[in-house]
């Protein structure tokens, strides 16, 4: 049984009624998981979808190619700005990290940086599956 | 409110004659705010109010979704906080020397002169191309950068 069904049966309800207080990584996956199974029924997130979509070279500006230019192709390393050269954490939410645990957050960075990176706002199906991809890649 | 703005009045004369006695030292202000430190830091270093004019400022926080080149957007809230706490803390708008149609800090007067060498800009000779990474040259904490 995938850990992320039972996450997601678990915290489904408290994600409907309370979005903006997610708390952990699982319950926000499982929040997108929800909300990407409205458009798509069935769906089930995919860490290799999440990982071709990370290293993808969307090239919609020189400076920032893909979510690599700035989180290197490895989203268990450290980071670091493209333009201004501040050092970022990894991105995957691994222990002790803060990454993924607020959703308002979270959802402000894919909005600015989708609409950067990629051209237009991710749909819920690719936040699911990018967030699969890190959970998996900081659960190794 | 008339009150308030004579108060204001009479802070922004105190803040301008610190500024003089002490030469004009970059400060963050007295008046602390979690909020623009954590969303104006997350891809930069907080600049410091006071290297803009409020004019400036205010300018910047309309287009934050074109923020340099970048989509620096936030939800309304935040926006009109961060927006005000400038307000109170930028540089005034008759300090030209704080101010530039770009909006950017490293050019206005006040950063360049506090920044020319003998020939190359302080930045060219430590290898520093980006002359908006503070850190890189002012080693010292947040608070005392310069």
């Amino acid at each position: 049984m995938n850990i992320w069904k039972f996450v997601s049966g678990m915290s489904v309800l408290a994600m409907s009624s309370l979005p903006a207080f997610a708390e952990t990584p699982q319950q926000l996956l499982a929040g997108y998981v929800a909300e990407a199974a409205q458009a798509t029924p069935g769906f089930s997130p995919s860490a290799e979808r999440g990982r071709q979509f990370y290293l993808q070279r969307h090239a919609v500006t020189d400076r920032q190619q893909g979510c690599f230019s700035c989180h290197t192709d490895n989203p268990l390393a450290p980071g670091q700005h493209v333009t201004t050269s501040k050092s970022i954490e990894p991105l995957a939410p691994v222990a002790g990290s803060e990454r993924f645990t607020r959703a308002a957050k979270s959802e402000k960075w894919f909005r600015r940086n989708c609409k950067e990176v990629i051209g237009r706002e991710c749909s819920a199906g690719e936040k699911a599956d990018l967030l699969h991809f890190l959970l998996a890649e900081a659960a190794r | 409110m008339r009150t308030t703005a004579l108060v204001s009045l009479v802070a922004a004369l105190g803040v301008a004659a610190c500024a003089t006695q002490h030469r004009e030292r970059v400060s963050l202000p007295a008046e602390k705010n979690a909020l623009w430190r954590s969303e104006c830091g997350a891809c930069h270093q907080a600049f410091p109010p006071m290297m803009l004019t409020v004019g400036n400022w205010q300018a910047m926080m309309r287009e934050l979704e074109q923020h340099f080149g970048e989509d620096a957007s936030l939800d309304e809230a935040s926006r009109q906080e961060i927006a005000a706490y400038l307000q109170r803390n930028g540089a005034p708008d008759s300090y030209g020397r704080h101010s530039a149609s770009s909006l950017r800090i490293t050019d206005t007067a006040y950063f360049q002169r506090r920044h020319k060498g003998s020939s190359v800009p302080l930045w060219r000779r430590t290898g520093e191309n980006k002359p908006s990474n503070c850190p890189a040259c002012h080693k010292a904490s947040d608070e005392q950068l310069w």
